[in-house]
């Protein structure tokens, strides 16, 4: 039962964001300075009539209201459109590049957890020390070190120089050949995401390194495979809580990462699209990736539970109406 | 709290394995890559980088120089053109109209399309029909002017169009440099919305047929057997899209790529390391400042004539630009006008230098601005689009100078497309213009500049009588001569009125990795089968 709640009102949220969401993007786009017809029909003589026909085929000749309601009587009935610069199907566009952006991120989430969390452990475990000194400058770095300046460097350096990594694109167009070609960006992407991640689990764990539990359990002689399994899950929440917030700068990191590598996904085509004022493709990635982003966050809710017994629906507070479940639920 | 701590398990030399571990996967991970990296060494397939991707095949749909160039290789038209502009026979073997109204095409026979089928007269006027038509061809049908009445088969062999006036220079309008990309009408109508999709791709009549195409990525093109001409071009053709200048100069300086379009004309000796080489053409491209007269104070010619002669062309071309243009005396470039000068561009260069155009005079500036209505100077914005350092750049200096004459320029980059869209919004009393002719139309530029019929007819929403009835007038005259100094003449008032003011005509820079050689090519190759002319040693 309170997990149907859980998945309901986190549905309910959901809907309701992504109603605000269109309409915020609708409204923002409206007021940018540019016509996509006159963008279709480039720098060169067209005439009035040329341009009030391309205006009225995409209906930017009626009011911002009525734009509005035309595209969200299609979209709830699942029809996103077609795109004013290319003609496709939106969902077709999408469809394309969405794989790619996908695997772009989950690869650059890997590698970032994979190398991010180890060296946060090391540098809380043995923080004051030159591996803790040589970890948090290595953080700071990534932080601060621009996508586009690293991905420029690493291409030069692996792809150019030592030639291990292709230098641009995707392959040949199949899955087997795109995932090496993915490999160089995902690292770049991962550069700033292990930096933070390595700050929080650092953070955290350092909490834990130094609180009473852990000066407790260390003289009372218990083993410290046990403190350290302790300390990991006492500390996991606010990783978790980090990692979900990840998600949206790894979204948006995509797009310069695509960029820079020439990469056709789901950024590039938001960035495209953006400029070019094509209003269909623009509402249906904003979609997808807001409904990626809070469809995660849930999930990470939904394990907190997991990590912490004191989270869980039927946990240590069976009776009181105002668990800390209900709480995170909320949040 | 350092003093807390108590050594523990994770010592030193588990932090060196872990970090061993990580090279180890780096390497691993690096291994994948090298497999699979692909080597440009291949003497039968060319691989071509260029700045932008379509995201589709179709010219109808999206009508970019980008499109034009791709599609040049695999769709013809009823003409087409050779290096120097010339229009010369394609799917119509030859032409003829007695009144330039009425202009009967006699078709090529026995032409094959890329899905095996053999075109016929329906399908051209078909393919006429639907470049026409604004709904399904938005990118393609503002090369149809309302001055197309019709098109009808009128044999088996031979299809007439109809113009409710006169227009001697009509059969460009139908070559795949302008406004016509033949297809099948099966296909056409089987693939639907899917036309020049990675889903259906495209067919046509053209010496290569696509086999691939990835918008993210790349188009594969492989040499079309059944061809009707000669194609003497490497067997495959891979473009792949790499809209990142410092990206595509890496693929090209580590061997990649064969051959890579788009080189910034601000960094060429970059490109020249590892062994590659460049070669500049004119493209044609009109790069000057526009005035609207109806803006204050740029409705004041005195005003106009002071930032006019504060542009410093010449050192805009060589220091910005490296020698990579030519200062403008016209609007029309001397390659573009050379279609009405036996395609010599020398001949129409001739003409244009003695066009009035402002040369750089900081005096006469100062001078022009005192009689002015703002004799102590102002403030305005000039905006340029991204991708266009170069202009980003020639602004700075335009401000530059315009500074010492009390004048300040805010110099503003903005997208491409909101730049676009700004075009002759009647709001700005000075904007740049960058005009890419696309078609060999002679006076493409000027067709649309100096259309001189007040507000939204030109970029300037200037308004003069005269040289609106000679613009309109051009289309209709004979003598390619006549038509040529009639444009001249109403260029010449556009320039004693500084409505424009010519900076520079462009040039494109073309980069060859070692071992692939480019032909002497014209300023029109792009139009051709450019593929032929690259060639790759083994």
């Amino acid at each position: 039962m309170k997990v149907a709640k859980f998945i309901g009102r986190r549905l309910a949220n959901l809907v309701i964001l992504l109603f605000v969401l269109s309409l915020v993007t609708f409204g923002l786009l409206y007021l940018t300075n540019s016509d996509p017809a006159r963008t279709l029909a480039g720098a060169k003589k067209v005439s009035a009539a040329q341009l009030a026909a391309i205006r009225h085929q995409y209906h930017l000749d009626e009011p911002l209201w009525k734009q509005y309601m035309i595209w969200l009587s299609n979209a709830v009935h699942g029809d996103f459109g077609t795109s004013i610069r290319t003609q496709l199907p939106v969902s077709q566009m999408i469809g394309q590049r969405a794989w790619v952006t996908l695997t772009l991120a989950l690869l650059a989430l890997a590698i970032a957890l994979l190398i991010g969390l180890p060296l946060g452990v090391v540098a809380a475990k043995r923080h004051g020390t030159w591996r803790d000194g040589l970890i948090t400058a290595l953080a700071v770095v990534g932080l601060s070190a621009p996508s586009f300046a690293v991905g420029l460097l690493l291409l030069y350096v692996f792809a150019v120089k030592l030639g291990w990594f292709p230098v641009y694109g995707l392959g040949d167009g199949s899955f087997a050949d795109a995932l090496p070609h993915l490999l160089l960006p995902a690292i770049t992407l991962a550069v700033g995401l292990f930096a933070a991640v390595i700050k929080v689990s650092r953070a955290s764990l350092l909490e834990q390194v130094e609180s009473d539990y852990t000066l407790f359990a260390q003289s009372r002689g218990v083993p410290r495979g046990t403190i350290t399994r302790w300390q990991l899950r006492n500390a996991a929440l606010p990783i978790m809580t980090s990692s979900g917030l990840l998600i949206a700068s790894l979204i948006s990191g995509t797009v310069i990462v695509e960029t820079t590598f020439s990469i056709g996904g789901l950024g590039t085509l938001l960035q495209e699209s953006v400029t070019f004022k094509d209003i269909p493709v623009v509402q249906a990635v904003t979609l997808l990736l807001a409904t990626v982003i809070c469809v995660t966050t849930a999930i990470i809710d939904a394990l907190y539970a997991l990590a912490d017994p004191r989270l869980r629906p039927n946990g240590g507070h069976r009776n009181s109406a105002d668990t800390p479940t209900n709480k995170e639920g909320e949040a | 709290m350092g003093h807390t701590h108590r050594s523990g398990r994770i010592n030193r030399s588990t932090f060196a394995i872990f970090i061993a571990a990580i090279a180890a996967l780096t390497l691993t991970l690096a291994g994948c890559g090298s497999n699979t990296a692909k080597s440009s060494g291949d003497p039968n397939t060319l691989t071509v980088a260029i700045s932008s991707a379509v995201s589709t095949l179709s010219v109808n749909q999206e009508a970019g120089s980008a499109n034009y160039q791709l599609a040049a290789l695999y769709q013809e038209g009823l003409t087409g053109v050779d290096g120097t502009g010339k229009v010369i026979p394609a799917l119509a073997t030859s032409w003829k109209s007695s009144d330039n109204k009425s202009w009967v095409f006699t078709l090529r026979k026995n032409v094959k399309l890329h899905d095996g089928s053999t075109l016929t007269a329906d399908d051209i006027v078909y393919a006429i029909n639907v470049a026409r038509d604004s709904k399904e061809s938005p990118g393609l049908s503002v090369y149809w002017p309302d001055y197309v009445q019709s098109a009808e088969k009128t044999g088996d062999n031979q299809i007439t169009i109809t113009l409710s006036s006169p227009h001697s220079d009509f059969p460009i309008q139908v070559s795949n440099v302008a406004g016509l990309f033949v297809t099948s009408k099966k296909f056409f109508d089987s693939a639907g919305s899917n036309y020049g999709s990675s889903k259906k791709l495209i067919v046509g009549t053209g010496p290569y047929k696509v086999t691939e195409f990835d918008p993210s990525s790349h188009v594969t093109l492989t040499k079309f057997k059944d061809y009707w001409g000669k194609n003497d071009g490497p067997q495959t053709v891979r473009i792949d899209f790499v809209t990142e200048d410092s990206t595509r100069q890496l693929a090209f300086t580590s061997g990649k790529v064969d051959v890579s379009f788009n080189v910034p004309v601000t960094s060429v000796a970059q490109w020249k390391t590892n062994g590659g080489s460049t070669t500049a053409y004119s493209d044609r491209s009109y790069y000057g400042l526009t005035f609207d007269p109806n803006v204050a104070p740029f409705n004041d010619i005195h005003v106009r004539k002071a930032v006019s002669y504060a542009v410093d062309k010449k050192s805009i071309v060589s220091g910005i630009l490296k020698g990579y243009g030519e200062v403008a005396t016209g609007i029309d470039s001397p390659e573009q006008l050379a279609g009405w000068t036996g395609n010599d561009a020398s001949k129409a260069s001739k003409q244009t230098a003695k066009l009035p155009a402002i040369s750089y005079d900081l005096k006469k500036a100062k001078s022009e601005l005192k009689q002015s209505s703002k004799p102590n100077g102002f403030t305005t914005t000039l905006t340029y689009p991204t991708g266009y350092a170069q202009v980003g750049k020639a602004s700075l200096a335009i401000a530059q100078n315009l500074k010492s004459l009390g004048i300040t320029l805010n110099v503003k980059e903005i997208p491409l497309e909101q730049w676009l869209s700004e075009i002759g919004n009647g709001k700005q009393g000075v904007g740049w213009m960058i005009y890419n002719p696309t078609t060999p139309q002679p006076n493409e530029i000027t067709s649309w500049l100096l259309a001189a019929g007040g507000s939204g007819t030109n970029p300037a929403n200037w308004n003069n009588a005269e040289v609106a009835a000679e613009t309109e007038k051009v289309g209709t005259l004979d003598q390619e001569s006549d038509k040529l100094a009639l444009v001249l003449k109403s260029t010449t008032t556009a320039l004693d009125e500084d409505i424009y003011s010519p900076i520079y005509w462009g040039k494109s820079v073309v980069a060859t990795a070692k071992g692939v050689k480019l032909a002497k090519i014209g300023t029109y190759w792009l139009g051709t089968n450019w593929a032929a002319d690259f060639s790759k040693n083994a």
